[in-house]
């Protein structure tokens, strides 16, 4: 049990985390880097996850995928396939719970990059593409690469939205969190404080690894 | 050739308006913009780079048009093959040297293009920055680099903000130079943007002077820094001193008449001004030579005694301010002020050539 | 879908819950007025299936005796950890044994006023005019019933009697991959209301209180799993012992079985 949680855990918060870094910096930059009106409104929907306690969101969440939700109900009638419960569900809570943190710190680190270097940029013949990819994200990766250490943490320790859309379902959609409170809760307290020492392990292990790599550039 | 004309306005909150309405041609190989700040000449380069759209007008290199509001085209930035080097050189912080001037350069073996990176940057003496960053190097350097990447990209025109403003003042004429030498060798022509009258006469084929949103005079530069034509231009090139005053005497053969500015006279050169004129002229600061004593035996129409009032370091030079009765402007190497012992309340005379005084209508 | 939410956050409520208890019976305690009997107060834990049984027999509790109570209701594991955990709880009822048992064995309840009170048993729920095909447990055997929502066994005890029924009727191997763990018994039936799981094992006394929002598709025979008694008991170290034997004496007599007999459950005999 514990090792498939520890497996489950990491699978979800991998992908989850790449799903994040792609669909936070890119909402980032279209915030940071384009005008048009309802822009800070965006902004506050965006922000909505990380506000509002996590079982409202999973709330909201299963009223838009479950299997009479707005959009699972259609999901289900053409294939009979909802994706409450499942695995995928965990991915889907842990990213929406993470994506207002990479779109803040991807928002602040795209914004931090002088304007005029793009300007350059086009200057030199450069399309958009090109520029973001050679100019503006190079300028920003630190900032980005904060943001996704801060998304990964919390999709790691993502529990009540998971709880909600995914449910606890040992094997299948029990993550770390999951495990360390239903061990906690039958009286398993050994079980738990395994899992709990594996958890901050990992966690920092991966903090520590990315700041390393991160404050490499810095000179002394 | 490069031909310009188009019209903008910029509203700020408070509800005032600037207007920027030009119109004027690039013939020459290195031309000058010149003009104080705020008087739009960074405006008219970006217009011609395609970062600001104007609202009316058309912008044309040749036969490519860049910009004409009549057939609603505007040809994106980075289509228009236009270099741009701005005051600080905004070389990407995170690319070495090299990689900032391989940075814009088009097709071509990488070979070939690291190649003509290095004679690049060795024209300007710089190959020793090629692998470094651009926190690693010095204003100057880092301007050279800006160039050189500018060039590299084989624009049709290439653009200067203010290049040397962020230079110190020891490399700003070497770098001046380089520029020339530059435009010289690569055959583009080079629009230089400054506010500072002596680079513009420098490096300069020709000069706009741009005031207030329009272009005032153009012209070879010597003419038109020597000989402003009204006030508005005077200040636009640097006049520090313009005086209001009366003409007196008529000139007699050597064309000379006296000027009343009530507080003192001044010998000025008008033609045929009948006494009770009212006229206005404008004197260089840097055309006033101060003495510590009387001299009577020369050449100069003007002698005037004056106290020094304030004394204010520019770079090299010191401006004074001495009152005759009115207050003159005066500008002498901080030398000149050690060696005659300057300071605030010496009594001083001021000569100044009778031709020095320019008439501005 | 407002008291599943409700259900759910409780969940997490339950830390702060706890801590929020600790300061508001902190408070109480710290006044002279939870020895006297006049408008005394005791904070009851009790299983979420007890909920409407108990709150009716509350408002009889205050007319007689002018004792408020304050309920607390929830899973029983967590109600367990939380009176471990040192929560000033005066009464704890629970749905199940074991968890009872466990405090017995740590010295927490005073066990002359553990008694078991009622009876409960299982039913298989679908949801409301789906047009199921479901109409016994063993329906729930072929793969096209995809999702079978059951409490948590390790910390639910309607989950671990509703495995033991499963296991007992041979059914456990074909479904278990298909089961979904709630973490109450509330919550399966919020589960089966929505549509989520396509049936539901929850208490008898639950389909009572859920007023047509799912069908029963069969009782459970109570051979095959339990008995499922509800034991009471007064926890040691209650600041007020008085107000919470008396509780549990109301509930034990007439007019408190007549209650929770109303919403389904049976004496314990």
């Amino acid at each position: 049990m514990i090792w498939s949680a520890f497996k489950l855990s990491l699978r979800v918060v991998s992908l989850a985390t790449l799903l994040v870094g792609v669909t936070g910096t890119a909402f980032g930059f279209l915030l940071a880097k384009r005008e048009f009106r309802a822009k800070e409104l965006l902004d506050s929907v965006l922000t909505l996850p990380m506000v509002l306690p996590p079982t409202v969101t999973g709330y909201y969440l299963i009223l838009l995928l479950g299997r009479r939700g707005w959009l699972g109900r259609y999901i289900y009638r053409m294939t009979g396939w909802s994706v409450a419960f499942t695995w995928e569900a965990a991915v889907i809570a842990a990213t929406v719970m993470a994506f207002p943190i990479m779109v803040k710190s991807a928002r602040a680190a795209i914004g931090s990059v002088d304007s005029r270097y793009e300007m350059v940029s086009f200057s030199l013949g450069k399309g958009e593409f090109e520029t973001f990819f050679r100019v503006t994200l190079p300028l920003a990766i630190r900032g980005l690469v904060a943001g996704l250490v801060l998304s990964f943490a919390r999709a790691l320790g993502e529990f009540g939205a998971t709880l909600m859309l995914a449910g606890n379902i040992p094997g299948k959609t029990q993550t770390m969190p999951l495990a360390i409170y239903e061990a906690f809760i039958s009286g398993d307290d050994r079980e738990a404080q395994f899992l709990a020492v594996i958890l901050t392990v990992t966690s920092v292990a991966v903090i520590y690894l990315t700041n390393l790599l991160s404050h490499s550039g810095d000179r002394a | 050739m490069l031909s310009v004309n188009f019209q903008k306005e910029f509203r700020n909150g408070g509800g005032r308006s600037f207007k920027l309405d030009v119109a004027f041609t690039v013939n020459h190989a290195l031309t000058v913009l010149f003009g104080p700040s705020g008087s739009g000449k960074t405006t008219i380069l970006r217009s011609i780079a395609g970062v600001v759209v104007p609202d009316s007008g058309k912008i044309a290199l040749g036969d490519r048009v860049y910009f004409d509001s009549s057939a609603r085209l505007n040809v994106p930035m980075r289509h228009r093959e236009v270099g741009f080097v701005f005051q600080d050189s905004l070389l990407f912080p995170h690319l070495t040297a090299e990689a900032n001037v391989l940075y814009g350069m088009k097709s071509g073996k990488d070979r070939e293009k690291r190649k003509r990176v290095q004679e690049l940057l060795d024209l300007f003496g710089i190959l020793h920055t090629l692998e470094r960053f651009p926190r690693e190097l010095s204003g100057g350097e880092q301007q050279r680099v800006a160039l050189a990447r500018a060039l590299a990209s084989q624009p049709a025109l290439v653009l200067l903000d203010e290049p040397l403003s962020a230079v110190d003042v020891s490399t700003r004429s070497r770098l001046l130079q380089e520029i020339v030498e530059m435009q010289r060798r690569s055959n583009i022509p080079f629009i230089h943007v400054t506010h500072n009258a002596t680079d513009a006469v420098r490096a300069g084929d020709w000069v706009l002077i741009l005031d207030q949103g329009r272009i005032v005079q153009e012209g070879l530069p010597l003419e038109v820094f020597n000989s402003p034509h009204s006030v508005r231009l005077a200040r636009a090139v640097g006049t520090e001193n313009i005086f209001a005053g009366t003409v007196l005497s008529q000139s007699g053969d050597d064309g000379i008449s006296l000027l009343d500015l009530k507080a003192c006279q001044l010998a000025v050169s008008f033609n045929g001004l009948a006494p009770g004129t009212p006229a206005t002229i404008g004197i260089r600061a840097e055309d006033i030579i101060v003495c510590r004593e009387r001299i009577t035996q020369t050449s100069a129409r003007n002698l005037l005694q004056g106290i020094v009032k304030t004394m204010i370091p520019d770079g090299s030079k010191m401006e004074l301010v001495v009152d005759c009765g009115v207050d003159f402007k005066v500008s002498i190497t901080r030398q000149a002020v050690m060696s005659l012992s300057l300071q605030p309340g010496a009594v001083v005379y001021l000569l100044i050539k009778a031709s020095a005084c320019h008439t501005l209508s | 879908m407002r008291q599943a939410w409700q259900r759910r956050s409780q969940k997490f409520g339950k830390l702060w819950t706890l801590r929020a208890l600790v300061l508001v019976a902190l408070s109480y305690l710290a006044g002279p007025q939870c020895t006297q009997a006049a408008g005394s107060q005791i904070l009851v834990s009790a299983a979420v299936s007890l909920k409407e049984a108990f709150n009716q027999i509350a408002i009889l509790y205050k007319q007689q005796s002018g004792t408020r109570i304050t309920f607390n209701f929830g899973a029983s594991g967590e109600l367990e950890k939380q009176i471990e955990a040192g929560a000033p709880v005066d009464v704890f009822a629970s749905a199940g044994e074991k968890e009872m048992q466990e405090l017995q064995t740590k010295g927490l309840i005073d066990p002359s006023t553990k008694a078991d009170f009622v009876r409960n048993s299982l039913a298989l729920v679908v949801p409301a005019g789906s047009g199921s095909r479901i109409h016994s447990f063993r329906d729930l055997a072929p793969p096209q019933v995809k999702l079978i929502a059951i409490g948590n066994p390790r910390t639910v005890p309607a989950g671990r009697y509703a495995k033991q029924l499963l296991v007992n009727e041979h059914l456990w191997p074909q479904i278990h991959s298909r089961l979904v763990f709630a973490e109450d018994v509330r919550q399966v039936l919020d589960d089966v209301d929505h549509g989520e799981v396509d049936a539901g094992i929850v208490y008898a006394t639950d389909v009572e209180i859920a007023h047509g929002k799912v069908s029963v598709a069969a009782r459970a025979p109570s051979g095959d799993y339990g008995p499922i008694l509800y034991p009471i008991a007064v926890v040691k170290g209650s600041g007020n012992a008085a107000g919470a034997r008396g509780f549990v004496k109301l509930v034990l007599s007439s007019s408190g079985m007549n209650i929770l007999k109303k919403f389904g459950f049976l004496p314990a005999k």
